[in-house]
């Protein structure tokens, strides 16, 4: 058991969480997101984020569409369906939980 | 001066150095292995390959036309190895019921971190979840009751793949292989054809006659790869066994006789080998031959049989030449040999014994005193053996008038 694994294992859990609330706010393409996720220090290589858009998008929760982008190759636009919002307002309770049962242990 | 190549990556046309195309193609080729090669996986890894495209256009723009190595270690670098990936993914108890990048289960691999000689008993012991010591000191006994145990250890050794990367070495430990997951993974499969035929039915690709092959192609690859899964190892269990069991009778003939001639069934259980005037090297030449012309396709078909069973992709083609070699030489060393042999059963002897017998008799009575030889001679003259060919040249001056052997 060592601290940066920990600190890994932390951040894995509330990966869907951060990318789901990046995409509530507007529809992204990866880069952006990956942008977001690096300033916020959640993911060091950019590899790991396309199986989680992936499979976010085959359970539904996000869809995408095509957009030309004018250096380089189309662009995936990734948004929140329906079903997405519904899973973030739980994930955001659920994250609002666990806050509080951190709060209540430091008292 | 560099050789250049044009690649197209997802749609982007660029131009690539010889030796940075080499690292791409292996670090994409890498990728692939880790998501694995299902629909999913085939989105993932179009996306990342978009992303490089995207990366790469960008370092076009700040100067320079052509793609360099160092441009292919930036974008490994921001991409991430399948390492680096794996391990920044999170675990796969998350992901609900659905499978994510691990579709095969569990693999054979040598573990070479924990060896004693090529990590096969590790290996072994991470497959079927048993303690690699119990298998190393079976591979032991095994070794002192019949010797075999060191030829399946070498060719265990030779074709089983060592789990170099991390994600190989996932795969060595990953789910449990028990009916349970078998049952588990062929429903996913049949899932998958599910899947791909109603994705077939309703997609608008329906109308497109390149899709609609591209789509029927895929439905009949996953039927196929069920069917296919189901086969090789119904028929690689039996071919694994009939193999090594083949090969064990092989090898304990050889070397539990002397040699190979004297435990071919000839009646009266007397040995060919001591009517041939055959030196004993040419004896010990027709032993390796025999060795090498049946037991290299024994040795093939445990290959096939293991390969089978464990889905190990990697083609030896070393391994393939070496043996293909050696049976020819196998071949070679019994045709030389083999004729020489039979050379000698062209030859013949005859033996003439001049003996005087004085007696008053008419008759004259042969008897044999039953030592070893004689055993061994009666056991060999056929009973009802005419003596025609024993002649008595002269009795008494008088020519002989009767002959009686006696035993």
């Amino acid at each position: 058991m060592n601290i940066d694994n920990s600190k890994a294992q932390m951040r894995k859990g509330i990966l869907e969480y951060c990318i789901l609330l990046i995409l509530s706010k507007k529809p992204l393409y990866a880069s952006d997101i990956i942008g977001e996720l690096k300033t916020a220090q959640m993911i060091v290589v950019e590899g790991t984020l396309y199986p989680l858009l992936t499979r976010l998008k085959n359970d539904g929760y996000l869809s995408y569409r095509w957009e030309e982008s004018l250096q380089g190759p189309p662009r995936k636009y990734y948004e929140l369906t329906p079903t997405g919002e519904t899973f973030l307002k739980e994930l955001e309770i659920s994250w609002s939980e666990l806050v509080d049962a951190i709060q209540q242990l430091k008292k | 001066m560099k050789k250049t190549l044009t690649i197209n990556l997802s749609g982007s046309i660029f131009h690539i150095d010889d030796d940075a195309y080499e690292k791409l193609y292996a670090y994409l080729a890498q990728i692939t292995r880790h998501f694995g090669n299902d629909a999913e996986a085939k989105e993932i890894v179009e996306d990342i390959e978009t992303r490089i495209a995207e990366i790469f256009t960008e370092k076009i723009k700040n100067g320079g036309e052509v793609i360099n190595l160092d441009h292919v270690n930036e974008v490994i670098v921001i991409m991430g190895t399948a390492e680096a990936i794996s391990n920044e993914e999170e675990e796969k108890q998350h992901v609900s019921g659905k499978k994510f990048y691990q579709t095969g289960g569990r693999r054979l691999y040598r573990d070479p971190e924990d060896r004693v000689l090529g990590g096969v008993c590790s290996g072994l012991g991470a497959y079927f979840s048993i303690d690699p010591v119990i298998l190393r000191i079976l591979f032991v006994l095994i070794f002192f009751i019949g010797g075999s145990g060191v030829l399946v250890y070498i060719v265990l050794w030779i074709i089983v793949p060592k789990a170099a990367s991390t994600s190989q070495r996932l795969e060595m430990k990953g789910e449990e292989v028990n009916i349970d997951n078998i049952s588990k993974s062929i429903k996913e499969e049949m899932q998958d054809v599910k899947e791909n035929f109603r994705n077939y039915r309703s997609s608008p690709a329906y109308a497109q006659n390149r899709n609609t092959v591209h789509e029927i192609g895929n439905t009949l690859l996953s039927v196929l790869k069920i069917l296919g899964t189901i086969f090789l190892v119904i028929i690689g269990i039996p071919i694994l066994f009939v193999g090594a069991i083949l090969l064990i009778v092989l090898f304990s003939l050889l070397f539990a006789s002397h040699h190979i001639l004297s435990v071919l069934p000839f009646s009266h259980g007397f040995n060919v080998i001591d009517f041939l005037y055959t030196p004993g090297a040419t004896l010990t030449w027709i032993t390796i031959g025999i060795a090498l012309v049946i037991g290299i396709p024994l040795v093939m078909l445990i290959y096939a049989g293991i390969k089978m069973i464990f889905r190990i992709k990697s083609r030896n083609h070393i391994f393939g030449s070496v043996f293909a070699g050696l049976f020819v030489v196998g071949l070679f060393i019994l045709i030389f040999s083999g004729s020489k042999t039979l050379g000698e059963f062209s030859k013949q002897g005859t033996i003439t014994l001049h003996e005087k017998v004085t007696t008053p008799s008419d008759t004259i009575y042969l008897t044999a005193t039953k030592g070893e030889a004689e055993k061994e001679l009666e056991e060999l003259i056929d009973p009802d053996l005419d003596f025609n060919h024993l002649k008595v040249g002269n009795l008494n001056g008088k020519g002989a008038t009767t002959m009686k052997l006696i035993w």
